[in-house]
């Protein structure tokens, strides 16, 4: 379980201080779907990287499972959404297998684990391509089977097919909640596409450009979700309306 | 061999080849054509013969071996130096600062300016020689690992300490395979000035102490004797070595790491 307890972040810009998260408060629990969304500047991707470890906040705490965080681990695990987050001096193989070996598992479990999520990614085939050869689908692919092989706690999306064409993200999208629902990791994803966060989500955090918590919507639709299908178009409405109402509070 | 060979023979390698066919000619021609005196402006042939007597007989080649050993020495020192304070600074501001300052004012000076004071602290031979390869060659090679080590992605780096990399590994497994590209063109740099600093070096000094003395001053003795086929066949030497660690060392690494993996400045 995840636990945020007022979460505040300052940045020091040139002697002048930037308050960017303002006490967020919230609870991921085990297993969970969790998107956060908000308009471009809010600090939803700082409230990311502050979970990941990369960011020190400036007040607060961060708990899993009533544990501190304080920096990176290896039980926190994040997807970028830049393609060029793969070695490109090592093959999809060696970039899924790399992690492993630092973290001290045995050859024979590595290529099993290689094996099973190259196959599970749909990477069959590319596994002696070096990065560069690949498409960017192809590469988000191998980056979230890096991840998942390393079988974290949660596994940390930042708007890991923003990149990406529409098709190749809806199919993305799709293989995720697939994966999700088999490994049922916690996932918590950064989004600003509103039909992506319904498309996943179990709940969608809503930030204010602000950097405070907006609300927090649970989502009850039945999976597989499609725009089509009633209650979509009325939580896209309340989503929306959220976003969009920052202007004139 | 194979693989050698495929490079030596590149299509995109024959203009250069013409080029330098053409070049040949050309001052083959030119010193026949008596426009020069032919003791100033050999022939390319007659080059090429004492080029050829030299390698044969072994004296050119023992003095190139020389120089190249030195060049070496000078490249793996320098390199280590640099790579060290890169990594110090890339992890310390203080370092960084001081790495900087130290650029600013080493950087400008030539090597070939420190020599008299080199010879006073360190003598006649080759540990002057060696102090002032490795002043000429470190300085650029900082600026170019440091850059290096600068554009790795940050990305890279948070992954890194995801892993729980630390220290020589990390530089080992990520920053150096990271910032590859801008290492191999400090290396080439580097090598180049090296030679530079190498053949001026041994001018001065010559086979002092009982050494063989390099080609810098196998230059100077056989202009010394005006025997200017046997000047051009050392400069020739250069050239040649030059052109064979390009293309064998310098090309061949490239294929086998940047180019392969799409890296590139």
């Amino acid at each position: 379980m995840l636990q945020l307890e007022g979460v505040n972040k300052v940045f020091k810009n040139n002697g002048s201080f930037i308050h960017v998260l303002k006490d967020i408060d919230f609870t991921v629990n085990s297993g969970e779907f969790f998107c956060i969304v908000g308009p471009s500047g809010c600090g939803k991707t700082t409230l990311l990287r502050s979970i990941g470890g990369y960011e020190k906040i400036s007040g607060g705490q961060i708990l899993i499972d009533g544990k501190k965080i304080t920096e990176p681990g290896i039980d926190r695990v994040m997807v970028f959404q830049s393609f060029e987050q793969l070695f490109s001096w090592k093959t999809v193989k060696e970039n899924i297998e790399y992690p492993l070996k630092i973290t001290g598992v045995s050859k024979q479990k590595r290529n099993e684990y290689v094996r099973k999520y190259v196959k599970m990614m749909g990477l069959e085939g590319f596994e002696n391509y070096y990065p560069h050869q690949l498409s960017g689908g192809m590469k988000q692919r191998t980056a979230l089977a890096r991840a998942l092989a390393l079988n974290p706690e949660i596994l940390l999306m930042d708007e890991p097919f923003a990149n990406l064409d529409a098709q190749t993200r809806e199919v993305l999208q799709k293989e995720l909640l697939k994966i999700w629902q088999e490994l049922k990791p916690t996932i918590i994803f950064v989004t600003h596409a509103i039909d992506e966060a319904i498309i996943l989500a179990d709940r969608i955090l809503v930030m204010s450009k602000q950097g405070r918590i907006k609300t927090i919507i649970e989502s009850h639709l039945e999976r597989p979700r499609r725009p089509s299908m009633k209650g979509f178009s009325a939580m896209w409405d309340i989503l929306y309306s959220l976003l969009g109402s920052d202007d004139n509070p | 061999m194979k693989f050698v060979k495929s490079l030596w023979f590149k299509k995109e390698m024959l203009p250069k080849f013409i080029f330098i066919v053409l070049l040949v000619l050309l001052w083959e021609l030119t010193a026949w054509s008596g426009i020069f005196d032919q003791a100033l402006f050999p022939p390319f042939s007659k080059v090429f013969k004492e080029f050829a007597k030299g390698v044969i007989s072994g004296v050119l080649v023992v003095k190139t071996v020389y120089s190249l050993l030195l060049i070496l020495k000078g490249l793996v020192l320098s390199l280590i130096i640099a790579l060290l304070i890169a990594f110090f600074a890339l992890s310390s501001r203080w370092v960084e600062d001081i790495a900087d300052a130290l650029n600013s004012i080493f950087h400008p000076l030539p090597g070939i300016a420190l020599l008299p004071v080199a010879i006073l602290w360190f003598g006649i031979g080759e540990t002057s020689i060696l102090v002032i390869v490795i002043h000429s060659v470190l300085w650029p090679m900082l600026v170019n690992i440091k850059t290096g080590f600068k554009s790795v992605p940050s990305v890279y780096i948070e992954l890194g300490q995801t892993f729980g990399l630390k220290g020589i590994k990390f530089l080992w497994e990520i920053i150096l395979p990271a910032s590859l590209p801008y290492f191999l063109s400090g290396l080439k740099i580097g090598w180049a000035r090296a030679w530079r600093a190498v053949i001026a070096a041994e001018m001065v000094f010559g086979a002092a102490s009982g050494t063989a003395g390099g080609l810098g001053w196998h230059i100077y003795m056989t202009r010394y004797y005006f025997d200017m086929a046997a000047t051009f066949a050392a400069l020739l030497a250069i050239v040649m070595v030059g052109i064979i660690v390009e293309v064998f060392v310098f090309n061949v690494v490239e294929r086998l790491t940047v180019r392969k993996w799409g890296m590139s400045i």
